[in-house]
C-alpha cells in the first residue's frame, strides 16, 4: 500500500478519531460541548486537547520525532489535565491510544513491510510520548504544590502574629487549657 | 462571538441515549483537594451563628444536628417568605440550558454539577418536594427530590464551586441570578453550621478587628507609613495621611489586602500619591480598615452587620462622603444591597469630586463612589500630571473583575484610566471581557491554597484569554480592579502563562504621576528600574 498516501489523506480522521477518545475520558454530559464549540475562548479544554493532539499526531507518525515540538505540543494537554479529576495515569493514558488506533486502521495490511516497520516506529514513538507526558505531568503536580505552600508562606500573617500586630479571635478552649497549666 | 452551530452539527449533537446515572445519584466527591476546610468553632461562636465541633467534609457522618431536616425546611421557607427573588428563581428557570456552558467551573472541569443549571437544581429539586403541590404529589417526576444528608453534602460540594461570579446570569433569558440562588444554599448550610474557614475567620476578624486579617489599628496605621517611606524614597516627597480624623471631607476605605499582601502594596501606594497629588481632604480608618465583605458569602445578616461598620464610622468621623478602592466584591455589596441593608446614608452629602466639582448621582443613596471613576474623571478634567512612558516596559491588557463589570456596570472607567497613564494597552477576545468576562476562579471565599487544583481549572478560561494576548501582542502585565484578583491571578498566571504580572490600576497611575517637587524617578513602585534597558 502506498502508506505515506493514505496518512496524508486520513490525517484529519485519525488525528480526529484520537481527540475523540481524548474527550471521551470527561463526563458524558460535557463530550458534545468539548467536541462542538469551535470559540477556543469559550471552550480552552476542547480546544487546547485538538491542538495538541493535532500536533503529536503529526510527530508520532514521524520517522524520527523533533524532542523540541513535541515538548510544546505536550504541555498545554498535559498541564490541563493535570489539574482536573483524574489520576496521574488516566492523566495520560490517552496517549496510548493512537499506537492502537492506527494499528486498528491498517490492520489489513500489516503483513506489508512498510506498514509493518511504521507500526513498530509509532509503537516506540507512543513510549517516548508516555515518557516525556510524565515527566509535565510531574513538574505540574511540583507546581501545584509550590503555589499552595507560597500561599501559606507568603502570607505575611504568620510574620504579623509572630511580630505581635496581630490580635485573632482568642480560642476559647485553649485559653481553658492554658489556665489549667 | 456565539458559536452558532449549523443545522447537521445540532442534529449530530443530539445524545438521544438514555445517562447511564441519573445526576442525583452521582455522588460528590470528598477526596483531599476537592474542598475548602471548614471553619473553627471560635469563629462562629464569635460571630453568634449557629457552630459545629471539630468536623472534615472528608467524614462519612457529617453529624448534622437531630433536627437538621426541619432547620433546613424553616430556613428555605423563611427566605422564600422574606425573597421573591429566590421564590421567581426557584419557580421560573425553563432549563433552556443557555447558561450551561458559561461558567468557569465548568469549563474547566465538565462536570455537569458545575453547570449553572443544574447547580441550581441541587437546590430547586428540594424545593418542589417542599414547596410544590406537584412535587409533593408526583415526587420524581415533577423534578422533585427528598433532601437527605447526600443531598446536604452535595450542596456543600458544588455551592462552594461557584464563585457568584454572575457570568451564567448574563445569558439567562430570565435574568436569574445564579449567585443569588448560591448565596441561598449557603445561608441554608451556615445554619447547620456548615461554614468554610477562609470565608467565615475573616468576617470573625472583621467583625472584631475591622478587617479581614485582624490587623490591629497600630499596626495598620504602621503599614501605611512604611508606604509612605517607600514612597519618599522613590519621589523624594514625604507624605503625610491622616487616621481618624474627625471632620475630614472624605472617608476613604479599601480591601486590607491592599494594606497587608503584594501586589496590592503598590496599588495602596499609588491611591496614596494620587490623593496627596490632588491634596483630597481625606482620612484613613484604622476601624473601617476593610472594604471587603465576606458577609456576602456567609448570610444577608453578616453582610449587613459588616457593611454597618463602615456608615457607622463614616457617621463618627463625620465626612461627607466615602471614596472605596480597588475591590470587587464591596461593589456588589454596595451597589446592589446596601441601599436595602443600611441605606439610604443621609447622615452624608451626595459625593462631589472637590476637585472638578463633578458629582456622582450615581452615587446618591450609598456616598460611595469607586476610585476608577473618580481618577477617570480627574483625567477628563486634566486635573493630573501625567508621564506614561514610565509604564513603557509594560504591555498591559484589563482583566473586568466581576463585581465592578456585571455588578456595576463599571467597564470603560478603568480603561480610560489605562490609555491615560500607559502606552501600551490590548484588550484580551471579546467573549472574556467587560459583562462577558471570566472569573479569576477564586472569587466569593474560594482563594484558598487547599483547592488549588479546582482554582487552577476554574481559572482557565481567564488565564487562556491572557496567554492569546501574551503570545499574540507580548502582554506581560494583566490589571485588575478587585483585592481578591490581585491574590488570586499571580499563582494562576504562575501556573498558566508564567510570563505575565499582576496589578492595581492605581499602581500604574502612581508610577505615571508627575508630582509637583518630586525627583527624578528611577525605579517604578516596585523598586525597580522604569526602564528594561535599565536592567
Amino acid at each position: 500500500m502506498e502508506l505515506q498516501k493514505y496518512l496524508t489523506e486520513n490525517r484529519r480522521k485519525l488525528a480526529d478519531k484520537w481527540v475523540a477518545a481524548v474527550i471521551e475520558t470527561y463526563p458524558k454530559d460535557s463530550v458534545k460541548f468539548f467536541l462542538n464549540t469551535k470559540d477556543p475562548f469559550a471552550n480552552p479544554v476542547g480546544n487546547t486537547i485538538k491542538r495538541s493532539i493535532d500536533l503529536l499526531f503529526a510527530e508520532v507518525i514521524k520517522q524520527k520525532m523533533d524532542p523540541a515540538a513535541v515538548n510544546e505540543a505536550m504541555d498545554p494537554i498535559i498541564r490541563l489535565r493535570a489539574v482536573q479529576e483524574f489520576t496521574p495515569s488516566r492523566a495520560i493514558a490517552f496517549i496510548l491510544t493512537v499506537k492502537h488506533l492506527l494499528s486498528d486502521a491498517l490492520k489489513k495490511h500489516r503483513t506489508d513491510k512498510e506498514v509493518a516497520l511504521f507500526l513498530e516506529n509509532v509503537a516506540a514513538n507512543t513510549d517516548e510520548l508516555i515518557l516525556i507526558a510524565f515527566d509535565i505531568y510531574g513538574k505540574c503536580r511540583e507546581k501545584i504544590y509550590l503555589l499552595r505552600i507560597n500561599q501559606s508562606k507568603e502570607s505575611l500573617k504568620k510574620l504579623l502574629i509572630k511580630k505581635d500586630l496581630l490580635c485573632e479571635i482568642p480560642d476559647p478552649n485553649s485559653q481553658i487549657s492554658e489556665l489549667k497549666e | 462571538m456565539v458559536d452558532i452551530l449549523k443545522p447537521e452539527e445540532m442534529f449530530n449533537s443530539i445524545d438521544y441515549t438514555v445517562p447511564s446515572d441519573r445526576w442525583e445519584d452521582v455522588p460528590p466527591d470528598f477526596s483531599e483537594g476537592t474542598f475548602c476546610y471548614p471553619t473553627k468553632k471560635k469563629n462562629q461562636d464569635y460571630l453568634g451563628i449557629p457552630s459545629k465541633e471539630e468536623w472534615s467534609p472528608a467524614d462519612e457522618d457529617w453529624k448534622l444536628p437531630d433536627n437538621w431536616e426541619e432547620i433546613i425546611h424553616e430556613g428555605f421557607k423563611e427566605r422564600l417568605g422574606k425573597y421573591r427573588s429566590l421564590k421567581v428563581f426557584m419557580d421560573i428557570c425553563v432549563r433552556c440550558g443557555a447558561c450551561a456552558d458559561k461558567c468557569h467551573y465548568f469549563i474547566g472541569t465538565g462536570d455537569p454539577k458545575n453547570m449553572p443549571v443544574l447547580r441550581a437544581e441541587l437546590l430547586r429539586s428540594v424545593y418542589r418536594k417542599d414547596f410544590t403541590t406537584a412535587g409533593k404529589i408526583l415526587g420524581s417526576i415533577a423534578g422533585a427530590r427528598k433532601i437527605t444528608p447526600l443531598v446536604i453534602k452535595e450542596w456543600f460540594s458544588y455551592f462552594y464551586q461557584c464563585s457568584e461570579c454572575r457570568r451564567c446570569s448574563v445569558y439567562c433569558p430570565y435574568g436569574i441570578d445564579t449567585a443569588e440562588i448560591t448565596m441561598m444554599a449557603r445561608e441554608l448550610l451556615s445554619l447547620l453550621g456548615l461554614n468554610i474557614n477562609w470565608i467565615l475567620e475573616p468576617a470573625a476578624n472583621c467583625f472584631r478587628t475591622g478587617n479581614h486579617l485582624g490587623i490591629q489599628p497600630h499596626a495598620f496605621k504602621e503599614m501605611i507609613e512604611f508606604f509612605c517611606d517607600d514612597i519618599e524614597e522613590i519621589t523624594g516627597l514625604k507624605l503625610n495621611p491622616s487616621f481618624n480624623r474627625k471632620g475630614a471631607e472624605i472617608l476613604f476605605i479599601t480591601p486590607s489586602g491592599d494594606a497587608f499582601a503584594d501586589p496590592g502594596t503598590y496599588t495602596m501606594m499609588g491611591y496614596l500619591m494620587l490623593f496627596e497629588h490632588i491634596g483630597l481632604d481625606y482620612t484613613l480608618s484604622t476601624y473601617a480598615s476593610e472594604g471587603g465583605n465576606f458577609g456576602l458569602f456567609t448570610s444577608s445578616e453578616m453582610m449587613k452587620r459588616l457593611n454597618g461598620k463602615m456608615y457607622a464610622e463614616a457617621k463618627r468621623l463625620g465626612v461627607k462622603w466615602i471614596l472605596g478602592g480597588e475591590c470587587g466584591h464591596m461593589w456588589r455589596v454596595i451597589n446592589q444591597y446596601m441601599e436595602t441593608m443600611n441605606g439610604p446614608a443621609d447622615f452624608m452629602e451626595i459625593p462631589k469630586n472637590p476637585i472638578t466639582g463633578t458629582v456622582f448621582k450615581n452615587a446618591a443613596s450609598t456616598k460611595m463612589v469607586h476610585i476608577a471613576e473618580f481618577t477617570a474623571d480627574l483625567i477628563k478634567h486634566n486635573k493630573l500630571k501625567l508621564d506614561p512612558s514610565r509604564n513603557d516596559k509594560f504591555k498591559v491588557t484589563f482583566h473586568d473583575s466581576c463585581n465592578p463589570s456585571r455588578g456595576m456596570g463599571l467597564l470603560d472607567e478603568p480603561r480610560y484610566v489605562l490609555n491615560k497613564v500607559c502606552n501600551n494597552f490590548y484588550e484580551m477576545p471579546e467573549n472574556t471581557i467587560r459583562e462577558q468576562t471570566f472569573c479569576c476562579g477564586s472569587g466569593a471565599g474560594l482563594n484558598t491554597e487547599e483547592i488549588m487544583d479546582l482554582r487552577m481549572r476554574g481559572g482557565l478560561p481567564r488565564a487562556n484569554a491572557v496567554k492569546h494576548v501574551h503570545e499574540k501582542y507580548g502582554v506581560n502585565l494583566l490589571s485588575c480592579i478587585c483585592a481578591i484578583d490581585r491574590a488570586a491571578l499571580p499563582p494562576l498566571m504562575d501556573y498558566w502563562v508564567p510570563e505575565v504580572g499582576v496589578t492595581g490600576i492605581h499602581e500604574l497611575v502612581g508610577n505615571a504621576l508627575v508630582m509637583e517637587g518630586e525627583i527624578e524617578r528611577t525605579t517604578d513602585l516596585r523598586f525597580e528600574p522604569l526602564n528594561e534597558e535599565e536592567e
